[in-house]
């Protein structure tokens, strides 16, 4: 009796050692992976830092605006915050390669999926960026035309049309993303719906005066609006 | 390059005429009303004062509707024989020929100058067809300083009122004068005379390629000319009539001629940058007097224009001023209409701040000259109200102070240009 149980107790322990045996090297891999990653994507981000700055990246999105909105953010400059994105994805990428190695099947399932998450997670960036280009060329645009034109609230119009833009692009980001893809559509389905409804309502009702006025400056009757006796050319 | 301007027709027409001394060329759109009388003055003055030369008038126009070129091709000079003190010995041409490709005055003028350069022509001339007021011996003007005396470009001074082409004066005159060197009261042209040697090489420069430069292509000519060393001289006209489309929004206008004047910058950056020597710019002729009579202006729609810009374009205006200058600019809008002066030495600097974002491209370059207009307001009106009361000669001097105050900012223009960021 107490052989067999000496016996069943050595078994069990050469098989707790013998996997193990089996599994310290998977370990170690797993450890290695995430310090060697850690590295290179500190490398990396580092370097696409340098890169950046070595090509005024900062200055080509303060000039489009971007750098305005990570401020507002409290987000950092563009080439550090890309540089950390370049930093963590890599680092991700390295990790979930390193639960690979342990050769668990749940971990593996993960790494393919981060893996195709990637190019969703790039075009989403990609199409943020767009978007906030697009909506503060669309309404710098505006805001010139409406101002030369002498429309009342060109700012206001500016502003209204920079949120629509960055909204819509937000929406379409995490769409593609997939993150909480009914919310959001709804969400932004009734706030756009809801935005034009007051805006007609507004100026329908509310401001009936204010269009007759603004009608009135941009067709005025013949001879209603003097005319200066100089020439510019 | 001339066969690839020139239509077929067009061609075959010059080569029966052979070469000439001169040649005046009438750039047309729409001017039924006034093209008549330019050309019955053009050929008046190939009769009385070129009778012993080769002319020819070639009619460049952009697809007129309203019956231009008809009206053109009938003129004729014996029409008007009461005026003409003698018939011209040679074979006097006209030809008309619509020019083909993209409507607009640059191409135009490059038909025309290709048509001097095939013809050889010693002295090519070229006048509005919206003329009211021209007279033959406008033609000769233009003419003798190229012939006599070896000018290669003459450029026009108009007898102006003093509110009139606050443009050219607050902004192309002083910047052309202090970038180029080159002292021309009417940089953006009109009516002027070239030389053989400067329609050649105006033919070989890139300015027809450069759409910016192309919309103020008069702009562009000068400041070729300017940059080629070419000699330049002035010509008093007198008054000219009608000229340039009012209708044509001011916005349009600032977008045309200070983005053809900023695209010169760029286009001869090199040129201006190893500071030129001034060139001295002999006047032909006796300047006039500047109108003075009281003209209504409102200068609170301006101001108020200016003020409004200051407040709603301010996050435009901060990537294209430096913090000073809108800083300073900003201090003006606090103050009334009757306050407000816009300083000189402010002004190039905010002008200078404009060149170099366009050269930055710190944003898109219409909008960065949209944002110009109701600036250039608040200086219109400053200068308007500084000159309400002032005679020709303080008109005069208050403008060879602001050419001064351009030329000692030089420096700074190109700190500015050459700040890697922009800013």
């Amino acid at each position: 009796m107490g052989d067999k149980m000496i016996d069943a107790l050595g078994e069990a322990w050469g098989s707790t050692l013998s996997t193990a045996a089996r599994f310290l090297p998977h370990l170690l891999a797993m450890f290695i992976f995430v310090i060697a990653g850690g590295l290179v994507a500190l490398v990396l981000g580092k370097t696409t830092g340098r890169a950046l700055r070595f090509v005024n990246f900062n200055a080509l999105c303060r000039r489009s605006g971007l750098t305005d909105l990570l401020l507002k953010a409290d987000l950092p400059a563009p080439d550090v915050l890309v540089g950390r994105l370049v930093f963590w994805v890599v680092w991700i990428g390295f990790i979930l390669s390193g639960f690979s190695a342990l050769g668990l099947r749940p971990a593996e399932d993960m790494v393919g999926q981060f893996f195709l998450f990637i190019p969703q997670l790039l075009a989403a960036i990609l199409m943020l960026a767009v978007g906030i280009l697009l909506a503060n060329f669309v309404s710098r645009a505006a805001l010139l035309a409406a101002f030369n034109a002498n429309w009342p609230s060109p700012r206001l119009l500016a502003n209204f049309i920079r949120f629509f833009i960055v909204i819509l692009a937000v929406t379409m980001a995490l769409d593609q993303l997939s993150l909480a893809r009914t919310v959001v559509l709804t969400a932004f389905a009734i706030a756009f719906g809801a935005i034009m409804l007051a805006l007609a309502i507004a100026f329908g009702m509310g401001g009936r005066e204010v269009a007759r006025r603004a009608l009135e400056r941009r067709f005025p009757e013949a001879g209603a609006v003097e005319k200066d006796e100089m020439s510019h050319l | 390059m001339s066969d690839t301007l020139l239509s077929d027709e067009l061609l075959r027409q010059l080569m029966a005429m052979g070469e000439v001394d001169v040649l005046v060329g009438l750039a047309t759109y729409n001017n039924a009303g006034t093209v008549e009388h330019v050309v019955r003055a053009t050929q008046t003055a190939f009769a009385k004062y070129f009778h012993r030369e080769r002319t020819a008038l070639i009619i460049a126009d952009a697809g007129s509707r309203d019956g231009t070129l008809e009206a053109a091709r009938s003129t004729n000079v014996r029409d008007s024989t009461p005026l003409l003190a003698s018939h011209s010995l040679r074979t006097m041409h006209q030809i008309a020929v619509p020019y083909h490709g993209v409507p607009g005055k640059a191409r135009a003028l490059r038909s025309i100058f290709a048509a001097a350069e095939l013809s050889r022509a010693r002295a090519c001339v070229v006048v509005g067809a919206d003329h009211q007021g021209m007279t033959p011996e406008w033609i000769e003007n233009l003419v003798r300083p190229v012939q006599r005396d070896s000018f290669d470009f003459v450029s026009p001074v108009y007898r102006r009122h003093k509110f009139e082409g606050l443009l050219p004066k607050n902004v192309v005159y002083p910047v052309t004068r202090a970038v180029y060197g080159l002292s021309l009261r009417e940089p953006l042209g009109g009516d002027s005379a070239f030389s053989g040697r400067l329609v050649t090489h105006l033919l070989g420069q890139s300015l027809w390629e450069v759409e910016a430069v192309r919309s103020g292509i008069d702009l562009g000519i000068t400041a070729a000319a300017a940059v080629g060393g070419f000699r330049a001289c002035e010509l008093a006209l007198g008054r000219r009539e009608s000229g340039r489309d009012d209708r044509v929004a001011l916005g349009s206008v600032v977008e045309q001629v200070v983005g053809s004047l900023f695209a010169c910058l760029d286009m001869h950056q090199q040129f201006w940058q190893a500071s030129p020597a001034a060139t001295e710019v002999p006047v032909k002729g006796t300047l006039a007097d500047v109108a003075n009579e009281p003209v209504r202006i409102n200068r609170k729609r301006m101001f108020d224009r200016f003020r409004s810009a200051v407040s709603e374009l301010g996050s435009v205006l901060e990537q294209i001023l430096a913090a000073e200058t809108l800083a300073e600019i900003r201090v003006l809008t606090a103050k009334s209409d009757r306050e407000i002066h816009f300083p000189d030495e402010l002004w190039a600097r905010t002008v200078y701040d404009f060149a170099a974002a366009y050269h930055h491209s710190v944003m898109h370059r219409a909008h960065l000259l949209q944002a110009l207009t109701p600036l250039y307001l608040g200086r219109a009106g400053s200068f308007v109200v500084e000159n309400l009361e002032s005679e020709a000669a303080e008109v005069d001097g208050r403008l060879e102070e602001l050419c001064l105050a351009f030329e000692r900012l030089k420096p700074y223009l190109l700190e500015r240009w050459k700040a890697t960021d922009g800013r």
